[in-house]
C-alpha cells in the first residue's frame, strides 16, 4: 500500500489494543476498505475521518451494559467511578493540575522532538527494496586518516567487472547545469550522471517512461534525459505528456525518456534531472579525476568480508596498474547510514538526548513533590475513606488513576509540543546542513514513546503518593490533623531529595548551555581575515560547449572584464571556493624535506584564485608576491601559502622559492612558493575537522569548470544582481548565474551549527532552571504551610520576621548547597561531551561554570524567598488558630 | 433473550440489518445507518456489536466471496436469526405498549 492510501498508523494500532481479539483483523480490515473507498475526499479528511472512527469506539455506551465490547472487562463501574471522582479533584485545585500537566508536556515535548530526530538519523533507511544491501564506496587514503575521496570512471569500470561480491555497481556524479526549456532563459538545474546500472543497484523503476540502457552511455547514443519527480511536479506542471519533449541541458538538446518515481526524492539521488554517463575513451582512461560516487548491491547470499576482499585485491591491482594515483589509496565499502553516524553527529545526538532526559527527570521530579504535597493536604479525606472501610488498594488505585489522568492531559500536551518543536528543530537542521532528504517528521516509534514515558512516568511518580497513603493508620492521621499533618519527617525526606535531584541536574543543563553559548559567541566573533562585504556568486561550464582549458580561460577573461566595466562594480575576484567553504583536499610532497616514512605526502586544502582575488579580499602578502595575470599561463608553476602552512613545513626558514608538487598525478611537476599570505578562513578551525593549511593555486594554471566570482559593489545588491545576471548573457546566453549571496551570509550559515546547539542547550538550561525554581517554590511554600503552626508559634515567643525568613532561607541553601555540590561534579564530568563543539573556551571552563552556579543560587534563593517573606507576615494568633 | 432490553445500539445494528437485508457486511450497515438514522457511528463498533449480536443468537453470518476490486478481500455477511427478527419485534411492541395513550406535556 503506498503512503497515500495507508491508514493512519498509529490510529490502527490503538484500534487493534481495543479490539477483542477475535473480530481484530476483521473489524480493521472492514475500517480499511471504507477508508480505501473515501479516495476523492482528500488525504487530510480521510485520516481525520479513520482517527473519528477509532475514537469512535471509545464511546461510553461501547464499554458497559449490552453494548459492551465482548472480552473487555467492564469494571468500568468503579474504574469509571474513579475517572470521574479525579476528574473533580484535578478541577478542585486547577493551578496545582495545569502546573503538573504542563510541566510534563514540557518534559515530554522536548524528549519527543529530539527523540525524533535521534531515531530518523540512527535508523536511517533508504526506501529501496533490501536496502541493507546498498553500500557506497569510497577510497581513503593511507595517511589522510577518515577522509574519504571518490572514485574515478576505471575504478568504478575495475569494480563493475571484477567484483562477484557486487550484484550492480554503478556511478554517479552531481552537477550543476544551464538548462533551458522551449525560448525561456537558462536557469540552473541539478544533474545526477548516472551509469545506468544504477537503477539495478537501487531497484528502481521510473514513475513513468523507461529506464537508461547500456547504449544510451554509447558516444554516438541519442541524448536522452529522466525528469526528477518535483522537477517534473514544479517546473513542467506533473504534465502527463512529457515523454518524448526536448530539455537542452548546457547547450544539448536531450529528449526526455521518463519520470523518476517520488520516492527518489528523500534519498541522497533526488536530482532535477538524471543523465546518462557518456563513455568516451577519454573517460574510460581517466585515473586521475577522482569524480564519480560508488554506489553498488551486495549480491544475495555475498558476505560483507568476501566483499572487503574483493575491494582489497581489486585497489591492489590498480596500485600496481596506476602506482602514482592508486598506491596510496583502497577503496572502501560503507552503508549510507554509517556516512551520517560520524563522531560529531553522534556526540551532538548524545548530548541532546543526555539534555533533555535531563529536562523530563527535572519536570517528574516536579510532578512527584506537586503529587506527595497535595496527597498529603488530602490526608484526612483519605483517612475518612479508610475508615469508612475503602481497601488500601481502593485508595491506591483512587490516586494512581489521578496521576494517570494527569499524566494522560500531559500526553496530549506533549505531543503538540512534540510535533511543533519537532518541525522547527527539523528546519533549523536542514539550515545547519543536514542533507534535505532527510525525513525528521515524528513517526509512530515517536509517538508511542511519548505515550508510554508518560503513563510510565504517571504510574512511577504517581506511586510516591500512593504508597504514602496506604502506609499512613487512619487512626493517627485523624488524630494528627488537628495539630500538623502526616508523616512529616518521611515526607521531608523525599521531597528534599527530590529537589536537590532537580538542582544536580539543573546546573549540569545550564553549565552545558553556558559553555555552548560562549561557543557560539566566540565563533560569531571570528576575524575571517578578510573584508566580508563583498557578493559572491557561482557559475558552472558545460562540458559541452567549453571543451579546451583555453576557452575555459577565456571565458573568465571575459567574464572578469565583463564584470569590473558593469557600473557600481568596484573590484572582482574569482575563487575555487569562497571563505568557510573549504576547498579541494589535495595531497602534495614538499621537496628537500625528510618526512617520516609512509608520511610520503602532507594534505592541504587547495584553492584556485583568479589574480585579483587577494586586492579583492584586501589583504597585503606577508612574505614575496601574490599572482600576477600572467602567472600559471606556461612556463614555471607558481603558489601562494597561507602563513599558518609556511609555518608547520618551513618554521625557519624563508618559504620563498620552497618547491613541492602534487601527490598522486601522472605529469607532477614542481611548484614554486612566490608568496606568503595571511590566513583567510576556508573553515573554522575545528577539533572535529581536518585542519588542512590552504594552498593557493592561479586560475590559468588550473581551468576549472565551476568557479565562483565574488564582487565588491558599490550599488544596491540586488539591483546589480539583474546587472551582473545581463553580463554573463552577453557572453553566454544559455549560462545562468546562480547562488547570488552577500558573502556575509555564508560566514553566517558556516556558523549556523553552532548557533542552534547554543540556542538549544540555552532553552533547555532556561527550562530547567525555571522548572528547578518552580519545584523549590512548590515544595517550600507547601512546607512553610505545613508549619504554620510552629511558625506561629514562634513568632508568639519573640521571634521576629527577619529570623523567620532567615529559618526558611537556610533550608532552601541547605538543599541548593547540596545540589550546587553533586551538579558540579556532574557538569565536569558531561560537558566534556561537548568538547569537540568549544571554540575559544574550553568545556569546563571556570568562569561560565561559577556563572551557572551563581544564576542557579540566586533563583533558587529567590523562589525560596517568596514563601518565607509570606511566613514572615503571618499574624500568630491566626496561624495558631488556623487548624 | 427476547426478555432482556436490547441496548440502543444493539437494536439500531438489527434494524439497519434487517434494513440492508442480504448480503449485509459491517461497512453496509454502517452505511445504512449513518443514511437513514444520521447517526456516524464506528465501523470497527458495528463489527464487534454484530460479533456480539452472533454470540447471542440473534444474527448468524457466514463468509461472502471476495470483493470485486484487485487484492479485494472475502466479507463476512450477516443476516437476522428468527431469535433477532423476535427481539427486534419484541423490542418495537415493548416500546409501542409504552407509548400507548402517553401524552406528553410540552
Amino acid at each position: 500500500m503506498s503512503r497515500a492510501t495507508r491508514p493512519p498508523r498509529l490510529a490502527r494500532a490503538l484500534l487493534w489494543i481495543m479490539l477483542p481479539r477475535d473480530d481484530r483483523n476483521a473489524a480493521i480490515d472492514a475500517l480499511d476498505d471504507k477508508y480505501a473507498e473515501l479516495v476523492k475526499v482528500g488525504r487530510r479528511r480521510r485520516v481525520l475521518w479513520y482517527w473519528l472512527q477509532v475514537l469512535g469506539m471509545l464511546h461510553p455506551a461501547m464499554w458497559t451494559g449490552n453494548n459492551a465490547i465482548p472480552g473487555r472487562s467492564s469494571r468500568g463501574d468503579s474504574l469509571g467511578a474513579d475517572v470521574r471522582f479525579g476528574l473533580r479533584m484535578l478541577a478542585k485545585s486547577p493551578s496545582t493540575s495545569i502546573v503538573i500537566v504542563l510541566t510534563l508536556a514540557v518534559g515530554l515535548g522536548f524528549n519527543g522532538a529530539v527523540f525524533a530526530v535521534m531515531n530518523t538519523i540512527v535508523r536511517m533507511d533508504l526506501p529501496f527494496e533490501d536496502s541493507h544491501r546498498i553500500r557506497l564506496i569510497d577510497a581513503q587514503h593511507h595517511t589522510g586518516g577518515e577522509w574519504a575521496l571518490r572514485l574515478t570512471y576505471p575504478d568504478y569500470a575495475a569494480l563493475a567487472e571484477s567484483a562477484e561480491s557486487l550484484e550492480a555497481v554503478a556511478a554517479w556524479r552531481r552537477m550543476n547545469v544551464a538548462v533551458r526549456r522551449g525560448n525561456d532563459s537558462a536557469e540552473r538545474a541539478v544533474a545526477t550522471y548516472v551509469s545506468p546500472s544504477i537503477f539495478d543497484v537501487l531497484a528502481l523503476q521510473p514513475a513513468t517512461g523507461r529506464r537508461f540502457a547500456e547504449i544510451d552511455g554509447e558516444p554516438a547514443a541519442e541524448p536522452v534525459a529522466l525528469l526528477g519527480y518535483a522537477a517534473w511536479q514544479a517546473l513542467h506542471g506533473a504534465d502527463p505528456d512529457i515523454l518524448g519533449r526536448a530539455i537542452r541541458v548546457q547547450g544539448v538538446d536531450r529528449t526526455i525518456v521518463g519520470v523518476l518515481p517520488q520516492t527518489l526524492e528523500r534519498t541522497p539521488f533526488t536530482s532535477d534531472l538524471w543523465i546518462p554517463i557518456t563513455r568516451t575513451g577519454g573517460l574510460e582512461a581517466d585515473v586521475d579525476r577522482r569524480a564519480y560516487e560508488v554506489v553498488s548491491r551486495l549480491a544475495d547470499g555475498a558476505t560483507e568480508a568476501q566483499m572487503v576482499g574483493e575491494l582489497d585485491q581489486i585497489s591492489a591491482r590498480l596500485a600496481t596498474e596506476h602506482p602514482v594515483t592508486h598506491a596510496a589509496t583502497a577503496a572502501r565499502a560503507r552503508t549510507y547510514r554509517e556516512t551520517y553516524s560520524v563522531d560529531a553527529n553522534r556526540a551532538i545526538m548524545f548530548a541532546m538526548t543526555g539534555a533533555v532526559a535531563f529536562l523530563l527527570l527535572i519536570a517528574c521530579a516536579n510532578v512527584a513533590n506537586l503529587l506527595v504535597s497535595r496527597t498529603l493536604q488530602r490526608g484526612r479525606e483519605l483517612a475518612v475513606r479508610a475508615a469508612l472501610g475503602a481497601s488500601r488498594w481502593r485508595l491506591v488505585r483512587q490516586l494512581l488513576v489521578e496521576s494517570v489522568l494527569l499524566s494522560v492531559i500531559g500526553m496530549a500536551g506533549g505531543l503538540l509540543m512534540a510535533t511543533w518543536g519537532n518541525s522547527v528543530l527539523a528546519q533549523l537542521l536542514t539550515k545547519a546542513g543536514a542533507p534535505r532528504w532527510f525525513d525528521f517528521r515524528m513517526g509512530i516509534e515517536v509517538h508511542l514513546m511519548i505515550i508510554g514515558l508518560s503513563l510510565a512516568t504517571g504510574i512511577a511518580f504517581g506511586l510516591a503518593p500512593a504508597a504514602h497513603a496506604a502506609r499512613a493508620r487512619p487512626g493517627d492521621v485523624l488524630k494528627e490533623s488537628g495539630r500538623g499533618t502526616i508523616g512529616n519527617a518521611d515526607r521531608y525526606r523525599f521531597t528534599t531529595a527530590l529537589v536537590i535531584l532537580q538542582i544536580t541536574l539543573a546546573v549540569v543543563l545550564l553549565a552545558g548551555a553556558g559553555v555552548t553559548a560562549r561557543s557560539a559567541i566566540n565563533v560569531e566573533h571570528v576575524d575571517w581575515g578578510l573584508d566580508t562585504d563583498l557578493l559572491t556568486m557561482r557559475l558552472t561550464l558545460g562540458e559541452d560547449r567549453y571543451r579546451s582549458d583555453e576557452s575555459l580561460v577565456e571565458f573568465h577573461r571575459q567574464l572578469e572584464q565583463r564584470v569590473s566595466a558593469t557600473p557600481g562594480v568596484e573590484a572582482v575576484g574569482l575563487a575555487s571556493n569562497f571563505p568557510s567553504r573549504g576547498g579541494l583536499v589535495v595531497m602534495a610532497e614538499l621537496e628537500h624535506r625528510l618526512i617520516a616514512a609512509g608520511h610520503r605526502a602532507q594534505t592541504m586544502t587547495q584553492v584556485i584564485i583568479g589574480s585579483n582575488y587577494f586586492e579583492l579580499a584586501g589583504v597585503d602578502p606577508l612574505h614575496g608576491r601574490f599572482f600576477t595575470e600572467d602567472d600559471g599561463a606556461d612556463g614555471e608553476l607558481v603558489v601562494v601559502v597561507e602563513q599558518r602552512l609556511a609555518d608547520r613545513y618551513w618554521p625557519d626558514e624563508d618559504p620563498v622559492g620552497k618547491r613541492l608538487r602534487w601527490e598522486g598525478a601522472e605529469d607532477a611537476r614542481w611548484m614554486s612558493v612566490i608568496g606568503v599570505a595571511p590566513p583567510i578562513l576556508q573553515s573554522l578551525p575545528m577539533e572535529f575537522l581536518p585542519d588542512f593549511p590552504v594552498i593557493y593555486t592561479p586560475y590559468r594554471a588550473e581551468p576549472q569548470r565551476a568557479m565562483g566570482l565574488m564582487v565588491r559593489a558599490s550599488t544596491e545588491q540586488r539591483a546589480l544582481a539583474a546587472a551582473l545576471r545581463n553580463a554573463v548573457r552577453r557572453i553566454d546566453p544559455e549560462l545562468p548565474l546562480y547562488a547570488i549571496d552577500p558573502l556575509e551570509r555564508l560566514l553566517e550559515e558556516s556558523t549556523f551549527s553552532w548557533r542552534i546547539i547554543a540556542q538549544m542547550f540555552g532553552l533547555l538550561g532556561a527550562v530547567a532552571l525555571f522548572l528547578s525554581c518552580l519545584g523549590i517554590y512548590a515544595v517550600m511554600s507547601s512546607t512553610i504551610g505545613h508549619r504554620e503552626q510552629e511558625i506561629g508559634v514562634r513568632m508568639a515567643v519573640g521571634a521576629r520576621a527577619q529570623e523567620v525568613v532567615r529559618l526558611v532561607l537556610r533550608s532552601v541553601l541547605w538543599q541548593a548547597s547540596i545540589g550546587l555540590a553533586i551538579g558540579t561534579m556532574g557538569a565536569l564530568f558531561t560537558t566534556r561531551l561537548l568538547g569537540m563543539f568549544m571554540f575559544g573556551t574550553s568545556s569546563n571552563d571556570p568562569l561560565t561554570l561559577s556563572a551557572a552556579i551563581g544564576l542557579l543560587l540566586a533563583t533558587t534563593l529567590a523562589a525560596g524567598w517568596l514563601p518565607a517573606r509570606r511566613a514572615s507576615r503571618l499574624d500568630p494568633l491566626q496561624a495558631l488558630r488556623s487548624n | 433473550m427476547g426478555k432482556r432490553f436490547q441496548g440502543e445500539f444493539e437494536q439500531i445494528v438489527l434494524l439497519a440489518l434487517a434494513r440492508v437485508g442480504e448480503g449485509a457486511y459491517a461497512v453496509s450497515i454502517h452505511d445504512e445507518i449513518l443514511k437513514t438514522a444520521g447517526r456516524t457511528v464506528s465501523i470497527p463498533a458495528v463489527y464487534v456489536t454484530l460479533s456480539r449480536l452472533e454470540k447471542k443468537g440473534l444474527v448468524t453470518s457466514k463468509m461472502g466471496a471476495p470483493s470485486a476490486q484487485p487484492g479485494g478481500r472475502a466479507r463476512r455477511c450477516f443476516e437476522l436469526s428468527r431469535s433477532g427478527v423476535d427481539s427486534i419485534r419484541g423490542s418495537r411492541q415493548l416500546l409501542d405498549r409504552m407509548w400507548a395513550g402517553l401524552e406528553l406535556a410540552k
